[in-house]
């Protein structure tokens, strides 16, 4: 059986597995999409990023992590 | 049609003519009187045009630079506080961006807050919070003005938004100071000559000099250091969510951008049979 014949069998045959793996399919795929964008964005942005310059104070840096956002 | 309403017609239309010339003529001469005086249109009348500098938030991806928007608070704090306020910034704003919560929390208690009265309705002063503005050198305007010669100088809060050329003016205008006027300019009393500034003569004079604050991560504080740092440091405080703003933006035109094309594919695949049908007409013989 090829793999998209796997995939047709799992997910598209019946509706019930479809909506399911629309709707599960969408809540897994925004959080990881956006971890993916902000790494993007970190790795452009190296040693320019406030978490770059907290790295640099220190340990003065350390006190009242839950706050720093 | 007779006579008197081709009459009309003409007449109308002459005067609609009439009155686009006249004013068509007026504009244009008011116009050219204003190039008659020497400065008028000129940069000296309107400033010069700052160059673009390459900042480090220019470019679709690229966020401010953190170590300069915190350099640039201690240029604020030492140089520009001692006329200028930035009381649109709160000192919660700061933290997380240039420095941590209890880095922002001692700044804060140095300075003084109106509190409640207490229960004989006297006045009471408490130390400042984070949810506290920062506070200006100046009570009111007339206080800055009379400490000024006279001059109001702007709050910053927003500044790079509220001046043509952004950070750049405000860095070609921190920098452009020359070392001594140039022939034929005439300066109202207690000011300054700079090209930038619209009209040439600004009340504020040179301010930023070589080594005038010492950075605590050692960094040169040569002059464009100290212009570049407190001119980052503006421009967050002008447009703080930039940050946020470039990263969902990215995120959003990316993902948009993804769907379009998906559906223009399906679009055309759907569309296919129906573009591709053939229909023949087959007449019985």
């Amino acid at each position: 059986m090829s793999f998209q014949s796997v995939i047709y069998n799992t997910f598209f045959k019946r509706n019930a597995t479809y909506v399911t793996a629309v709707l599960f399919g969408a809540f897994a795929f925004q959080p990881s999409y956006d971890t993916f964008i902000t790494r993007f964005i970190e790795n452009n942005n190296k040693g320019k990023l406030w978490s770059d310059v907290k790295a640099k104070l220190g340990a003065s840096g350390e006190d009242e992590d839950e706050d720093d956002e | 049609m007779s006579y008197s309403s081709i009459f009309k017609k003409i007449n109308s239309s002459f005067v609609t003519k009439s009155c686009v010339a006249t004013v068509g003529l007026t504009s244009s001469f008011l116009l050219y009187t204003q190039t008659l005086s020497a400065d008028a249109l000129t940069a000296a009348e309107h400033g010069l045009h700052p160059p673009k500098f390459n900042w480090p938030e220019n470019g679709f991806t690229q966020t401010y630079d953190h170590n300069s928007i915190r350099r640039g608070y201690q240029v604020y704090r030492e140089v520009c506080a001692s006329c200028h306020s930035l009381d649109r910034v709160y000192w919660r704003n700061l933290v997380g961006v240039s420095h941590t919560n209890s880095e922002v929390r001692d700044m804060a208690a140095e300075f003084e807050y109106d509190d409640e009265p207490d229960e004989n309705g006297n006045p009471r002063k408490r130390s400042g919070k984070l949810a506290d503005n920062i506070l200006g050198p100046y009570p009111n305007e007339q206080a800055a003005r009379a400490a000024n010669q006279g001059a109001l100088p702007p709050d910053l809060s927003l500044i790079t938004r509220a001046r043509h050329g952004n950070a750049d003016y405000v860095f070609a205008l921190l920098t452009g100071y020359p070392e001594e006027n140039p022939a034929g300019v005439v300066l109202p009393p207690g000011s300054n000559y700079n090209p930038y500034f619209p009209g040439g003569a600004i009340a504020m004079g040179r301010v930023l000099f070589d080594d005038l604050v010492e950075y605590e991560d050692g960094t040169p504080a040569t002059t464009s250091q100290m212009a570049k740092d407190v001119t980052e440091f503006l421009t967050w405080a002008a447009d703080p969510f930039q940050d946020e703003r470039k990263r969902l933006g990215l995120k959003t035109i990316s993902i948009l951008s993804a769907l379009y094309f998906l559906s223009i594919w399906t679009k055309r695949f759907k569309w296919a049979s129906l573009k591709n049908r053939k229909f023949v007409y087959n007449p019985k013989k």
